[in-house]
């Protein structure tokens, strides 16, 4: 005997505790379809899931201490704050399809950083992403910056693509043996639009909502890795990723320029090898973009036109890794990239760092990094980060 | 214009590796990727000239920092069968490393995957699945069943029901390859069986870094008395350590247990405060060149285990009898773990 046929053999008391116990049960929805209501048979599955059908949920909280010398452009001293608190979801959808999301609090704000479904029931290696996602550009662009080796990403990546670079698109990607011991994998996307972030007091960035199709924002990569020895690993990439219509806009006097677009090129190596054990080794890191086009805007006050700088500009990074044992790392990485400004003065900054794994979700990093503006105040930082992970931790990483 | 150099790269991402032809591996033999040299050396054992094998660890390797590479990607995506321990021991790379070789025929579920220790009769199944109780959380409990004595007969069965299940034309050779391997096996487990009845009597206690031995000491009678790290998956701290060097000076134990990996400078501050003894023992297949095979590596195991509480192996089997039964031996139960 079923609950509810109980509750209707034993009374309205028997009823209601009978209806109870089966809402409780089916928490996917409603029992009776009336007119007007979704069709479940048509729609999805009704079924009550257990909580092992659920998605794997995890978070984790990215906490900074830190003590900053700006030179004489702004303020001095420490601050304690909380970067981001960040939580994802992963899960199959069936078997073709996968699905994660992140959304992250950081600077006040909540923010969905990924949504997207990646389908990969092909007979081949080809699956295709959709939604919102991190760009396919070199090694790191598609890493979150708290999963990053560094505190913070190179310099020349924040410059000329980001801190992170989410754009609303699709991917298509497929990867290729090359031999026994190497692989090439390839991509390509097209976005509706990326996330472009205005920073500085400079014009902000507008993107046009419709474009024409050759207006569209676009990434591709090619890497190919392969064995290097019996420990180690050598990595090549090559990536691009264009930016279609947008327009400068300075707000103060109203004027913008329009039809704009630029091109970011890069070219990274990597190559790692481990310990007999795995738990040591090095990995040595590098990184090259040049960025061309409409890269940023200044007012003029005499002619009041938005003066578009239509230039290239080339940076690199180069990064240095030892894993001393299971918990202690230390590393340096150097990044050197001419600004988006005119005459593109050059920015150098060192930044030297060591990490101690409490275990392998909870780790604490000290890092000094220095700097060197051109035509601007150097700046120097000092900062501790905390970094812990609850539950499972995982984004959608291609390599 | 602005678009050309995209195009460029579009253009060598898209086309270019159609020029880079993919060899395929020789003969017809059927492919065959074990994630550890232990279950390599099984599906060898089994399978004779029907397989071709690629292992993925290596010898010595922690399995919490195997970093895939692409050799393993390819040999997973041509493979007809994918053999795992299983029970969460290679979970930190096994599953993104199935979903990106994308070849369903070797997914869990498929009948080109096999879990070889899946059904085992584990230890340590944890009351609760929850990262307060150690950081190394193995909801099936202690998976490290290859340096168990029973564990290696338990993935040998698997391993031949995989086999005759993707390679059917070849059952008959599978059935007596698993039979000539069982034979081999069951003279060398009547003689740990007459070891393991001496170190019994003995009574003793033991310390070790993690839980790799603990199925071995379990079947072997030695009690587990501490562990270095203060809960799987977490580094020793010092206030640990010195609860650790009491325990071994009131229990008297002889010797601290440790896995090539874990060798290291808290394993030689505690034999050294203590006294006693530092016994690194394998963990996998390869390691040294006398554990070619399985069975040889767990000889030597049972061996030097004995010889460290003082127990003779010769002097047990002559005592005890190593004769082997005239059938299986069933994987038997191990207590000593925590």
């Amino acid at each position: 005997m079923n609950p509810t046929t109980k509750a209707l053999a034993f009374g309205p008391i028997g009823t209601a505790l009978a209806l109870g116990s089966a809402a409780s049960a089916s928490a996917q929805g409603p029992i009776f379809q009336t007119p007007g209501m979704p069709i479940w048979a048509a729609s999805g599955q009704v079924d009550r899931f257990s909580n092992q059908g659920n998605p794997a949920i995890g978070a984790l909280i990215d906490g900074f201490a830190d003590y900053v010398d700006p030179g004489e452009s702004g303020d001095d001293g420490l601050d304690l704050f909380l970067r981001s608190f960040e939580m994802t979801v992963n899960g199959r959808v069936d078997p073709n399809w996968y699905g994660y999301a992140v959304v992250v609090y950081a600077d006040e704000e909540v923010e969905l950083e990924e949504a997207a479904v990646t389908y990969a029931g092909f007979d081949s290696n080809t699956t295709v992403r959709f939604g919102r996602f991190f760009t396919d550009f070199g090694k790191q662009m598609q890493a979150h910056i708290h999963d990053l080796p560094t505190p913070e990403r190179p310099g020349v990546l924040s410059a000329y693509l980001g801190e992170e670079l989410p754009g609303v698109g699709a991917q298509l990607d497929h990867w290729w043996a090359t031999g026994d011991e190497s692989a090439l994998r390839a991509s390509f996307a097209v976005f509706g639009e990326f996330e472009l972030e205005g920073e500085g007091e400079g014009p902000i960035i507008e993107q046009t909502e419709r474009k024409d199709l050759e207006d569209l924002s676009l990434s591709a990569r090619v890497t190919q890795f392969m064995d290097a020895g019996e420990r180690g690993v050598f990595q090549w990439g090559a990536s691009a990723r264009r930016v279609g219509d947008f327009q400068f806009v300075d707000e103060g006097s109203g004027t913008s320029a329009a039809g704009l677009s630029n091109t970011v090129f890069g070219v990274d190596l990597t190559y790692g090898v481990d310990s007999v054990d795995g738990l040591s080794g090095w990995t040595f890191g590098a990184e090259t973009l040049l960025a061309a086009g409409d890269l940023g805007a200044a007012f003029d006050p005499g002619s009041g036109d938005l003066l578009v700088n239509d230039d290239s500009a080339l940076g690199h990074y180069l990064w240095a890794e030892r894993r001393m044992d299971v918990t202690n790392t230390v590393g340096v990485m150097l990044s050197s990239f001419e600004r988006f400004e005119s005459e593109n003065p050059l920015t150098t900054e060192v930044t030297a760092y060591y990490t101690r794994y409490f275990s392998e979700f909870a780790r604490l990093r000290f890092a000094v990094s220095h700097a060197d503006n051109e035509g601007d105040e150097d700046s120097t930082r000092a900062l501790v980060q905390l970094t812990t992970f609850f539950g499972p931790h995982a984004h959608g990483v291609n390599w | 214009m602005r678009a050309i150099p995209f195009l460029a790269v579009l253009a060598v991402s898209l086309f270019g590796p159609f020029g880079a032809a993919a060899p395929e591996l020789a003969g017809d033999k059927l492919k065959v990727v074990a994630t550890l040299p232990d279950l390599a050396d099984l599906i060898t054992a089994i399978g004779g000239e029907h397989v071709e094998v690629k292992t993925l660890a290596r010898p010595g390797q922690n399995l919490h920092a195997v970093r895939v590479k692409p050799s393993h990607l390819v040999a997973v995506s041509r493979a007809d069968l994918f053999v795992q321990v299983g029970l969460s021991l290679e979970h930190a790379w096994v599953p993104g490393l199935l979903e990106t070789g994308r070849n369903r025929a070797v997914l869990p579920g498929q009948p080109g995957f096999v879990s070889a220790g899946e059904d085992y009769e584990t230890i340590e199944v944890p009351v609760r699945q929850d990262r307060a109780i150690s950081a190394d959380v193995h909801p099936q409990g202690n998976p490290h069943i290859n340096l168990s004595l029973g564990g290696g007969l338990h993935m040998a069965k698997r391993i031949r029901d995989g086999l005759i299940r993707v390679d059917p034309d070849h059952a008959a050779d599978y059935r007596t390859g698993f039979e000539r391997w069982n034979g081999d096996y069951l003279k060398a487990r009547a003689r740990w069986d007459a070891i393991a009845k001496a170190a019994v009597e003995k009574h003793a206690d033991a310390c070790l870094y993690h839980q790799e031995f603990d199925y071995l000491l379990g079947e072997m009678g030695i009690a587990i008395a501490a562990f270095l790290e203060p809960r799987p998956g977490l580094a020793p701290t010092p206030s640990h350590l010195g609860k650790v060097i009491q325990t071994i000076r009131e229990k008297g134990i002889p010797v601290v247990l440790t896995a090539p990996w874990s060798n290291n400078k808290n394993v030689a501050r505690v034999a050294k405060t203590t006294g006693c003894r530092i016994l690194e023992l394998p963990v996998m297949v390869g390691g040294r060149p006398e554990h070619g095979t399985w069975i040889a590596m767990m000889d030597d195991c049972v061996d030097r285990l004995a010889k460290a509480y003082g127990i003779d192996p010769e002097a047990a089997v002559r005592r005890f009898g190593g004769k082997p039964a005239g059938k299986e031996v069933e994987p038997q139960r191990a207590g000593g773990g925590r």
